[in-house]
């Protein structure tokens, strides 16, 4: 299966599929989403390159999704998440400079401190959200061997075929 | 309120045949239906004999009975209604976001010596029944001879009394004993540790037919093969007449002095659960199944149960551990029946261990590392096993009134309980280790994995409480049953004390921590309750 989209397709990246779920996902910020974006470019980069930046779009349009139907609580407690991971983080790496901010190698260091840390846990919260959406992509879970039932894994959806032809 | 009676197992008996045989009763019902809360345009006024609110392992098993018993059934339920194709099609992410309490990121906030806990639960129709792994445990025996011992509780809640509603429920559900061969790889490794270090490992009993082992239960099953209750329960509940509301928010109970009367909520604009349409619902008897997070707050709210001091106390978690270990030899641990297999050997220990798996992108997640040692290990996914275990805890936990909607959880855990994580981590590594890993993953937060001797030389001991990722999906117990109205929230009828018409059923209502999972518990708990509670009479 190939890489999907561009930026610019990916609010959509994940549609209703069953009438029970049906409903327009509700605005997120996007400083969230971008945040979740770098935090993501720095915890899969493989110590040669981070990965394929459409891979990056599509999940940052799965995060936004996931926001946008989440309920109150899971959103502050994501966005929590995120905010410590940016702004505290580097604190404890002595660097008043945003982890969005950093290059993509400083920002891997920062979260690996991070990880044994007073802050592991806030981490851990982030990590284990971008991890999943993360390896349900299809190139991701291929890339790490996984070939379990085929709903485990995205499939590119209609609306962004429909798109790109 | 009556008073409880010690001999009140024979009331149970002369109900066998008649559960025994669901399909004639069925037969002679008219159907009801299952709404979404999209379909309405207006608000609601419903009417009918009892209205039960939540719709998992609790109160499916009261609305079925009572359906299938003539009386006019109305369950709502805050979640969406998935069907189990719906259910079987989405990602686990997907799933996450849809169908779990609080996208899963609900935290039992930690007291004193204590790991933080994540718990989880369903927030759907069929309730967590739905997101299980399927196991299927009866109460322990020596947990019955608990309640009826230091609790205090009747007879008729022995292990041997509650026969007739287990073996209705085990047969409502197509519990089937999980064969060997459907073991994964990793729990057949699992399984040659235990046996090279004095142990065994016993086959799983599940409510499953036709399994296909595809590894992913909590998130649905992609071939309907798991009996949850949506699966097993509420179609027959519909059949005989009963009307399910999804997408309903109940906020309070309405009484007449002291006497429940009905409900009343909102129609929620799901996923996000905004508020759309008010709901009330009047019925002759309510019956709260929220689950052992909700109930405590729903009774709060309406202003009941707190007389006696113990509403939203006492709250046990089975705080749960897992253990991923590398092995030389491809695992692929997603193939094959995702728990096919506990051990109870270390009870005594205060543990019971249970087969375990998870998608592969948490998998991940909980190896520590970022950038690319995460990625290296990432990509030696086939190559790991996973096993889980989780202890019989005291009720340390509490459930709040929050801010917003959902109960703020904490939780201190008892020194016995701390002194057993060690313990636990220790047997299932070593395990591992037995059957021939390279290196095992601890469940501590930034830990690189250790080797057999690396573990030995691990002092556990020292490893700070804050440090331990822990997880729990068996909140039970905050609104306990008691023999007297001094030591808990309802009585051994399932009733709230000082009130009349009004039922707690669900996990909530467990008088102590079952070191097992408590699906089938609770189940029987409620078919015993309903059973006498249809032979009462609607005033």
């Amino acid at each position: 299966m190939n890489s999907i989209g561009g930026r610019a397709n990916m609010a959509a990246v994940s549609q209703p599929i069953a009438p029970g779920l049906a409903g327009t996902p509700s605005p997120v910020p996007e400083r969230v989403v971008c945040a979740a974006g770098r935090i993501a470019e720095a915890l899969f980069h493989d110590g040669t390159s981070a990965p394929p930046a459409d891979r990056i779009a599509w999940l940052e349009g799965d995060v936004r999704d996931f926001l946008g139907r989440a309920t109150g609580r899971a959103r502050f407690m994501f966005r929590l998440c995120i905010f410590v991971i940016v702004w505290v983080g580097p604190l404890w790496s002595f660097s008043l400079v945003p982890l969005t901010a950093m290059a993509v190698e400083r920002r891997v260091e920062v979260l690996e401190r991070m990880e044994s840390g007073l802050l592991a846990f806030a981490f851990l919260g982030a990590k284990a959200l971008l991890s999943m959406m993360y390896y349900e992509h299809p190139d991701a879970a291929r890339e790490i061997g996984f070939n379990g039932h085929p709903s485990s894994i995205a499939v590119t959806p209609a609306s962004l075929m429909r798109a790109k032809r | 309120m009556s008073e409880v009676s010690a001999n009140a197992s024979a009331e149970i008996t002369p109900n066998i045949a008649a559960a025994a045989q669901p399909a004639a009763r069925e037969r002679s019902a008219r159907a009801g239906s299952i709404h979404r809360g999209a379909e309405h345009t207006h608000d609601l006024e419903l009417h009918c004999d009892v209205v039960v609110v939540g719709s998992g392992a609790g109160g499916a098993v009261v609305a079925t009975e009572l359906a299938l018993a003539g009386q006019r059934v109305i369950v709502l339920e805050e979640g969406p209604h998935l069907t189990a194709a719906e259910h079987g099609a989405l990602r686990p992410s997907e799933s996450i976001r849809h169908v779990w309490r609080d996208a899963a990121m609900t935290i039992a906030w930690p007291i004193g010596d204590t790991p933080p806990i994540n718990v989880t639960a369903g927030r759907v129709v069929g309730g967590s029944s739905t997101l299980t792994g399927g196991v299927c445990f009866r109460v322990p025996e020596h947990v019955h001879e608990v309640w009826l011992g230091e609790r205090g509780l009747p007879a008729d809640l022995g292990r041997k009394a509650m026969e007739p509603c287990y073996e209705a429920v085990e047969q409502a559900m197509q519990v089937e004993t999980v064969p060997v061969s459907a073991r994964s790889r990793g729990a057949a490794l699992f399984a040659e540790g235990m046996e090279r270090t004095g142990h065994a490992l016993h086959p799983m009993q599940r409510n499953t037919h036709d399994c296909k082992g595809e590894g992913r239960c909590n998130f649905g099953c992609p071939h309907g093969a798991k009996k949850s209750v949506d699966q097993s329960y509420l179609p027959r509940a519909v059949a005989a007449g009963a009307e399910i509301y999804a997408d309903s928010l109940v906020e309070r109970i309405l009484f007449d002095g002291d006497r429940a009367i009905g409900v009343e909520g909102w129609v929620l604009d799901n996923p996000r659960a905004k508020k759309r349409l008010r709901l009330r619902v009047k019925a002759r008897r309510v019956v709260v199944a929220c689950g052992g997070m909700h109930s405590p707050m729903l009774l709060a709210r309406s202003g009941v149960g707190k007389a006696s001091g113990h509403l939203g106390k006492h709250m046990t978690l089975h705080p749960g551990f897992r253990m991923i270990a590398s092995f030389d030899e491809p695992i692929f641990g997603w193939r094959g029946a995702m728990q096919p297999a506990f051990s109870d050997d270390f009870h005594a220990e205060r543990i019971t261990l249970t087969g375990l798996f998870i998608p592969q992108g948490v998998i991940a997640a909980t190896m520590p590392g970022a950038g690319k040692r995460h990625v290296e290990r990432a990509r030696n996914l086939r190559h790991l096993a996973m096993f889980g275990g989780m202890i019989h805890d005291d009720g340390g936990g509490r459930v709040w009134r929050g801010p917003g909607r959902e109960p703020v959880l904490t939780y201190r855990m008892a020194r016995e309980d701390r002194a057993a994580i060690p313990v636990i981590i220790r047997r299932m590594a070593e395990t591992f280790f037995a059957a021939g890993a390279r290196e095992c993953f601890l469940p501590v937060l930034g830990l690189e994995p250790v080797d057999a001797d690396g573990l030995r030389k691990l002092d556990l001991t020292k490893v700070p409480a804050k440090q331990l990722e822990c997880s729990s999906q068996h909140p039970l117990g905050s609104c306990r049953m008691s023999a007297t109205k001094e030591s808990g929230v309802v009585d051994p009828e399932g009733r709230v004390w000082g009130t009349r018409e009004l039922y707690v059923v669900d996990g909530s209502i467990v008088p102590t921590s079952l070191g097992v999972n408590p699906q089938v518990g609770i189940m029987a708990m409620a078919t015993r309750i309903v059973w006498r509670m249809r032979e009462r009479a609607l005033v």
